[in-house]
């Protein structure tokens, strides 16, 4: 067995986030307005659970913005800092922004995007782990700027969606998803979708290796192992 | 020598955006040196539109500013323009780099002002009419009298918007003037530039050179020395030039801590005014207006439900509106009270949390009225059993967690049991009327 082996490359095939490739039926308000075009100010707040799909709201909307022709910033506070506020810039999406909660100079940095961007007309879109009247902001001027927001709770994806998102997911990884395995997955293990596709990582990457079809002993083996 | 310079704008454009779009736009064009000239080759035409309608700004920012630190450092690079062409033969025209010492800002670029921040668009109430009225003298005697206008007062109120409103009637009356805005972080953040670039003396003059300075929120240079310095001289040269300067403050800036003496004085030289949070009639005509601009209907007993629970400030207040206006859009429904309501729920909730499985426990032991030991328990008679299987239906909705998981915080039932509950609950709220409106409340208490 051992010498049949697949050797799986670590290619993970990036897959654009566009409003085209979000599921979630229950958030078709928010999806309406960050598609559009919008003339003035406009501060748009996303905050849900984990693995919700707001870093996927929040490219999309960038990428559509984008096919507008307007200027956009993507910035992810998870992973880098609030870079200085700069002119021309016509819609500054800000990732994670529950990390410049703690972080004084990312606060007053914001303040000035806010300013910069509420005068010249332009969109202010960040997501977050909590809506804005939930947190506390140590900074006055911000926090009541943060409460100015529209806010939208992003909703999970329900059973159907879920069920949608990980047979798509599959395909594009070539893989076919019996009914019968989905059953399986759903009803015994955690059905975050984070957790659903890190599932589906291992299943996709043991496949390889043993060149094996997806059923439920293989998906019990793999995943229980 | 061009190319080290491309090589440190590809750097940032790196940092800057996305690994998909950095590889498929920027990594492929190829830079040249021709004279002063930087030419970028395209592979075709729809690369090289896209480059010219997304990026281009942004390359001939960072050129720029790589420039200046260049000559800053006795570099011999000198670059004029940036030309984008397709393969070396279609070309489009050449782009030139600004170098006007202002700190990267020209006043093209600039969002200098807001033309709808006018004094016909601020509403006028008891709390705010004497700041509105100070700033209306002002913008009719720009830097005769009054010189500097300090608005003082809590965050939301309208300062910004009083502020802008004098700066559009200055440029109006003389359309060459050079009116500048800007948030005193932005202050800041250019200063550290200029010093980082060595061009404190070209920032130092544009600042110098504008006909009318608006500054907002003067308290943000609090602690920050340097700055202090440098706006002290700007704030001096404008003053004696004649130059009208309009500043804002979250309070009166001699309670401002880490700010110079000499700057506290000189802020309340010209005429300070505070602006006071609106009463509930001008929160309910701020509403209307703000409904009004909107051109959106609104019945004034919905402003007043608006008005009436969101008291902190005007920003909030515009906030809850556009959210309102939003979703009625949405859902193409006029907006009523109840519409309101709903619109606002996310805004008005206290805290979004998970729910956890304890809390369904215990909620759902609260509604029927028993323990909460015996939802955990093995008691099967229907008056524990039924809630039980109810908060297990409600797990599998409200939480992610697997239905073993479920099962084990149920006091260790198999997942198959869960199902079954699930199962169960579905089938009785479709028969009973009673129960489907039971999991209706239990729903909306844990949603918060």
């Amino acid at each position: 067995m051992s010498g049949r082996q697949q050797l799986p490359l670590p290619f993970a095939a990036p897959k654009k986030q566009t409003f085209a490739n979000f599921l979630g039926s229950a958030n078709d308000e928010v999806i309406r307005l960050l598609s559009k075009p919008q003339n003035g100010f406009a501060f748009v707040w996303l905050y849900g659970e984990k693995g919700v799909g707001k870093s996927h709201l929040l490219q999309a909307a960038v990428d559509a913005q984008r096919g507008f022709g307007r200027r956009c910033r993507v910035v992810d506070l998870s992973v880098e800092a609030l870079p200085d506020s700069e002119d021309g810039i016509e819609v500054l999406a800000i990732d994670h922004l529950q990390a410049a909660r703690l972080d004084d100079q990312a606060q007053r940095t914001l303040v000035a995007w806010y300013q910069a961007l509420s005068i010249s007309g332009g969109w202010l879109i960040v997501s977050g782990d909590a809506s804005p009247l939930a947190d506390s902001w140590p900074l006055p001027d911000l926090a009541s700027r943060l409460k100015s927001a529209q806010t939208f709770h992003v909703q999970p994806l329900n059973e159907e969606e879920v069920r949608a998102l990980l047979t798509r997911r599959a395909r594009e990884r070539g893989l076919i998803l019996p009914r019968a395995v989905v059953d399986y997955w759903l009803t015994r293990r955690s059905r975050a979708v984070p957790a659903l596709l890190d599932d589906l990582d291992r299943l996709d990457q043991a496949a390889w290796v043993e060149q094996r079809r997806l059923t439920v002993p293989f998906m019990k083996g793999v995943l229980e192992s | 020598m061009g190319h080290s310079l491309w090589e440190k704008c590809l750097d940032r454009l790196e940092d800057e955006l996305s690994s998909e779009e950095f590889d498929k736009w920027i990594s492929p064009l190829h830079a040249r040196e021709r004279g002063n000239s930087l030419e970028l080759l395209a592979q075709n035409r729809y690369v090289r539109n896209e480059v010219k309608r997304h990026y281009l700004t942004r390359i001939l920012q960072i050129l720029q500013e790589e420039s200046q630190v260049e000559d800053s450092a006795g570099g011999e690079q000198v670059i004029d323009d940036v030309r984008l062409l397709i393969g070396g033969q279609d070309e489009v025209e050449p782009q030139p780099l600004r170098a006007d010492g202002s700190g990267g800002r020209s006043d093209q670029s600039l969002p200098q002002l807001n033309a709808s921040f006018t004094f016909q668009s601020f509403v006028e109430g008891k709390s705010n009419e004497l700041a509105k009225a100070a700033a209306a003298q002002v913008a009719e005697n720009a830097g005769q009298s009054y010189n500097p206008l300090l608005i003082y007062g809590g965050v939301g109120l309208g300062k910004t918007h009083l502020m802008q409103a004098v700066g559009n009637v200055i440029a109006q009356q003389d359309p060459s003037a050079r009116v500048v805005y800007l948030h005193s972080q932005r202050f800041v953040q250019d200063m550290v530039k200029a010093l980082r670039q060595g061009t404190m003396q070209d920032f130092v003059q544009y600042y110098r050179s504008v006909d009318a300075l608006l500054i907002d929120d003067i308290q943000f240079f609090a602690n920050k020395l340097r700055s202090q310095e440098e706006f002290f001289h700007v704030f001096n040269a404008l003053l004696e030039g004649g130059h009208q300067m309009v500043l804002t403050c979250d309070r009166y800036p001699r309670e401002i801590e880490g700010l110079e003496e000499r700057l506290k004085s000189r802020f309340v030289w010209g005429l300070t005014v505070e602006i006071e949070p609106p009463e509930l009639e001008t929160r309910v005509a701020i509403v209307m207006k703000k409904a009004e601009e909107e051109g959106v209907e609104l019945d004034p007993a919905v402003a007043f439900f608006i008005a009436e629970r969101i008291r902190s400030n005007v920003r909030e207040l515009e906030g809850a509106l556009r959210r309102v206006i939003a979703n009625a859009r949405f859902t193409g429904n006029g907006v009523s009270i109840d519409q309101v309501k709903r619109a606002l729920r996310d805004l008005f909730a206290i805290q979004h949390r998970a729910v956890s499985l304890e809390k369904i426990q215990r909620t759902v032991a609260e509604y029927y009225n028993i323990k909460f030991s015996d939802i955990l328990s093995k008691r099967r008679n229907r008056t524990i059993a039924r809630p039980r299987q109810a908060a297990m239906a409600l797990a599998k909705d409200l939480t992610s967690h697997s239905l073993p998981e479920i099962g084990e915080a149920f006091g260790g039932r198999d997942h198959t049991t869960v199902l079954h509950a699930c199962r169960k609950i579905a089938q009785l709220r479709d028969e009973s009327p009673e129960i489907a409106e039971d999991y209706k409340n239990l729903t909306r208490l844990l949603s918060g």
